[in-house]
């Protein structure tokens, strides 16, 4: 019975197997058009190259800082969440679900009309007269990471209001009646036991802005192009598909060892906690 | 939860899941249509247009699918070479190249599309046969451009500083190769053209990918002149008393043959090539070129009234050798990354 139940998932992982394999094998074809043959060509060439790396460089630095201003900004609103009462939470869920029902290119599109030249934030600036000509929001990395982080916030606030929801009051209730202070209770109480949360959180966040594509597209007009943009121009436009299958693997590597590296990191510091 | 919820639960999914096998893949049951893989948004307007004449005049049963773009339509055929979905794919010139070059497209000949002997010969590729010609140019915002803007050399007016996007991308290379021929050079010397596309650099506000994008980033003011404007998806915009203007500037004038293709390895390949025989017709001509505002391929069939002053002459259009292109896009892509879409 308990295997018959984990046959979806094994055939979910098989599929997936496969897909990343073909991509494996398609980044060791020897040429662009290639449907044969094996080499390494396209991931010498990628790392004969040190531009390629610009591309790097740049998706992890804005998804690297852009997840912790998520966290940063996401936390209290889900502890805003998690203590309100009803009809507080209801508001805010609703503000932050009606964002799953929009197109993830639509949203990017309305921050576009919010940050750009002619943007709801440099008109309203330039009317009431604080700045003469339009702060630059946009095509840089500035606008990506505002993107980014606008974006990703719902899954950062998620997984975090759902542990600190499932937090037992009375051990902040016992911490208070032992003297804590109010500051004191959060800092040794709520927010070590809601480090799973923001363990998931960071985790899915990272990887949501390491591997985005519309954003640095529509808000970074072509000057901060990140990986996954890298990849499309290869793939798509040069239809140099082995060179961008070589790309999504060394990103995939590179994925991997940042992720195994947080979950130990994260395992760690939870065995602490629970120490 | 109750465990009879979840079973409920379970159930409903499944349910949905054979429903989707159903409803959600058609392709499985049109075992007997030509398909027809274009672009979406107007493209696939024009083609449901002129679906019911297509089907009248080759008797074959049409179905209309889309593709995100003419190089990403390709790399599916490409990677689907074995067992391919389409009949007949719309992409670009360059796809059309590349597409033989992969051998995932059949030859065509007058011999096996009547039609196509009434082409001009420029018109016409080893695999593809022009459908329609879309008209290339710059697209501006008149509120936005104090002067109006007539030749490929006001681009570089100081006027425009920080109000131009411009695209590599798009047409694979097309506007790179227009400003080597400004300065001397062509897609056999593209050196002048990067030296004159830097001191574009001042100009410059962004890069998009897609002429949608171009259209987006017009739409919302963050850039008053598309550099590489593509008429059909523009089409709508443009008219009298219209913000939008679009110019096509003498010399060098370009023009993007929009050619069909045969897949290889599909069972319809008779009918195919009918409907291809199809489209070539005045009728259809006309009405494809309404809806989209291209000139029609063939010789004789009318553009609509709006360009109808604006269409280039054949003889005057630059002929880009794609074999070049297609050589060094990848190369030319690397430097533009790094020379000219940097601050």
């Amino acid at each position: 019975m308990s295997l018959n139940l984990l046959l979806p998932g094994v055939l979910c992982l098989l599929l997936f197997g496969a897909s990343l394999l073909s991509i494996g094998i398609l980044s060791l074809r020897p040429e662009r058009l290639a449907r044969e043959g094996i080499g390494l060509n396209q991931y010498l060439r990628f790392f004969s190259d040190a531009h390629y790396l610009t591309y790097f460089w740049r998706s992890f630095k804005v998804s690297c800082y852009g997840t912790l201003l998520t966290l940063f900004l996401g936390y209290p609103v889900a502890y805003l969440m998690a203590r309100s009462g009803g009809r507080v939470r209801l508001m805010l869920t609703l503000v932050l679900v009606v964002q799953f029902f929009t197109s993830y290119i639509i949203r990017a599109y309305a921050l576009m009309l919010v940050l750009g030249n002619n943007g709801l934030i440099n008109r309203m600036l330039m009317k009431i007269g604080l700045i003469d000509r339009p702060l630059p929001l946009m095509h840089n990395e500035t606008g990506v990471a505002i993107g980014l982080i606008m974006v990703s916030l719902p899954f950062m606030i998620f997984p975090i209001y759902s542990v600190l929801k499932g937090i037992d009051r009375r051990l902040e209730e016992a911490a208070e009646s032992l003297g804590a202070g109010e500051w004191q209770v959060f800092w040794n109480v709520t927010l070590p036991l809601s480090l799973p949360g923001m363990a998931a959180g960071i985790i899915l966040v990272l990887l949501f802005q390491l591997t985005a594509f519309i954003v640095p597209g529509l808000l970074g007009g072509g000057y901060y192009d990140m990986v996954a943009n890298f990849i499309y121009d290869q793939a798509l436009g040069v239809l140099n598909i082995p060179f961008a299958a070589a790309v999504a693997m060394v990103m995939l590597a590179i994925t991997l060892i940042l992720v195994i590296g947080l979950n130990k990191l994260f395992q760690r510091s939870l065995k602490d906690v629970s120490a | 939860m109750k465990k009879r919820d979840l079973s409920r639960g379970f159930m409903f999914l499944v349910f949905l899941f054979f429903c989707t096998l159903f409803v959600g893949f058609p392709d499985a049951r049109a075992q007997n249509e030509v398909i027809i893989n274009t672009w979406g948004g107007a493209f696939l307007e024009a083609f449901n247009a002129v679906q019911g004449d297509i089907e009248r005049v080759s008797g074959a049963k049409v179905k209309i699918t889309t593709h995100p773009g003419a190089a990403a339509g390709l790399s599916r055929l490409i990677a689907q070479k074995d067992n391919p979905q389409v009949d007949l794919f719309t992409g670009i010139e360059s796809t059309a190249f590349d597409g033989g070059k992969a051998g995932v497209f059949e030859e065509l000949s007058p011999a096996l599309v009547p039609n196509m002997v009434h082409i001009p010969k420029e018109l016409v590729m080893p695999h593809g046969v022009s459908i329609w010609v879309s008209l290339r140019g710059i697209f501006y915002r008149a509120d936005m451009v104090p002067f109006q803007i007539k030749k490929w050399e006001d681009l570089w007016d100081s006027r425009l500083k920080g109000k131009v996007a411009t695209s590599i991308l798009l047409d694979k290379g097309n506007f790179l190769i227009m400003a080597a021929l400004l300065s001397g050079g062509s897609e056999n010397n593209i050196e002048p053209g990067f030296e004159k596309v830097k001191s574009l650099k001042p100009n410059l506000v962004l890069f998009y990918k897609t002429d949608s994008e171009s259209i987006k980033f017009l739409q919302a003011g963050e850039a008053a002149v598309a550099g590489w404007g593509i008429l059909p998806n523009v089409y709508k915009l443009i008219g009298p008393g219209s913000d939008y203007k679009f110019v096509i500037p003498e010399k060098p004038q370009f023009l993007a043959p929009i050619p069909i293709s045969l897949v290889k390895g599909r069972p319809h390949k008779e009918q195919s090539l009918k409907v291809i025989n199809a489209i070539l017709t005045k009728d259809i001509q006309e009405k494809i070129a309404s809806h989209l505002g291209v000139v029609p391929s063939l010789p004789g069939a009318q553009s609509p009234e709006k360009i109808r002053d604006i269409v280039p002459a054949l003889k005057n259009i630059y002929k880009v050798n794609w074999d070049v292109v297609n050589a060094n896009f990848d190369k030319w892509l690397e430097r533009w990354n790094k020379e000219i879409q940097v601050k």
